[in-house]
């Protein structure tokens, strides 16, 4: 079974090591989007079961922003960035440098403003596992949606066509100047890849 | 003492306690499928994900719109309800990702509720209330006292349904 198989420490050391060097270098990439220096915090990972993701996220009613990809190649699955409406607001206005406060709704502008943030964020972090691992990947281009948290998990979880089991979630903040704003990362291989990669893992780490 | 009971992906939770509400929240391409017994003071919902299995190696279950549904008159029988009582509502089915390249994704929500119509089209169990489709997220509350049932949408007050 998956379960048993990936919850290795070889599988999270390479979970790890992913997330460190993708969202370094997607603060690389944000950094020249924005022309202002940036970092994201060092990310919390947890493998969760995608049915159970509802209550390790709790507060599935209230409103979030998620920008969403597909990842194609020999590393497939789904990847989402998603954070509370008013961090949404804040990140817009910090991408597109606004007086903080400035955005109240999420045109069209501010819509693709965060779609270029999930973008560079999903490329980065894709373009680190392919260098890891040697995975050929590739991500669709963005969508964003706001709505309710259930709602934009349920993205996921259809475009999963139950085809995954788990989820991957880092947990980090990205912080601009002196502003912070935290954010959740998903990442949903589809599970004959989390087998290939918990093979991997296991050559590689031993 | 009454709960609030949520009804989780998948899930399909039938209560006869008469202080407990039933919930989906933050319904999206998912389908709640609400069903109560008048008579007997019987309530449960389903909340499902996909319209059926797809040989993806899964076993057919309460996942799935077409499993679900026979799967939550069943459980309303044998909780002690019966089906000449039964009364349907059913809410969610969005359209969540309106955007280019997402096309299965895309068809979820119309999938599931074309799979609900399927289904309860060969039961003789009327449907008394539909809030389908669009591109929001919807919370529901069913509760088992009197079968009153509300829906909420995003950036919407909560509403009878």
């Amino acid at each position: 079974m998956i379960a048993e198989g990936i919850l290795t420490a070889q599988f999270f050391n390479v979970l790890n090591r992913m997330a460190e060097e993708g969202f370094q270098h997607a603060a690389d990439g944000l950094e020249e989007m924005v022309g202002k220096p940036l970092r994201f915090h060092e990310p919390k990972t947890e493998l969760v079961e995608l049915l159970r993701l509802p209550e390790a996220l709790g507060g599935l009613e209230k409103e979030a922003v998620g920008i969403y990809l597909m990842a194609e190649g020999d590393f497939h699955g789904q990847i989402m960035f998603i954070l509370p409406i008013e961090k949404g607001l804040e990140m817009a206005d910090m991408v597109l440098q606004r007086d903080p406060g400035t955005t109240t709704v999420l045109g069209s502008l501010e819509r693709s403003a965060l779609a270029e943030v999930g973008n560079l964020t999903g490329s980065f972090f894709l373009s680190t596992i392919e260098r890891i691992t040697s995975l050929s990947t590739r991500p669709s281009p963005p969508a964003v949606i706001v709505d309710m948290v259930g709602a934009i998990l349920n993205i996921v979880i259809a475009g999963s066509a139950m085809a995954a089991d788990y989820g991957i979630i880092f947990e980090t903040a990205l912080e601009i100047g002196n502003q912070t704003t935290e954010a959740k990362f998903w990442v949903i291989p589809d599970t004959d890849v989390l087998e290939l990669f918990n093979e991997w893992s296991i050559q590689e780490y031993g | 003492m009454g709960e609030t009971l949520s009804v989780g992906l998948g899930e399909i939770v039938v209560s006869r306690n008469s202080d407990d509400v039933l919930v989906a929240y933050g319904l999206g391409s998912c389908l709640g499928i609400a069903c109560y017994d008048d008579r007997a003071r019987i309530a449960g919902m389903l909340h499902a994900v996909l319209p059926r299995a797809n040989g993806n190696g899964k076993d057919p279950d309460s996942r799935y719109v077409e499993h679900g549904i026979p799967e939550l008159f069943q459980k309303m029988v044998e909780a002690g309800g019966s089906h000449k009582h039964f009364s349907i509502r059913i809410a969610g089915g969005a359209h969540m990702l309106d955007a280019p390249g997402f096309t299965n994704v895309l068809n979820i929500g119309q999938r599931n509720i074309e799979a609900a119509d399927s289904v309860l089209q060969a039961s003789s169990v009327p449907v008394v209330g539909k809030d389908v489709g669009g591109n929001v997220g919807r919370t529901i509350r069913l509760y088992v006292d009197n079968g009153r049932m509300t829906i909420r949408r995003l950036g919407g007050e909560e509403i009878e349904f």
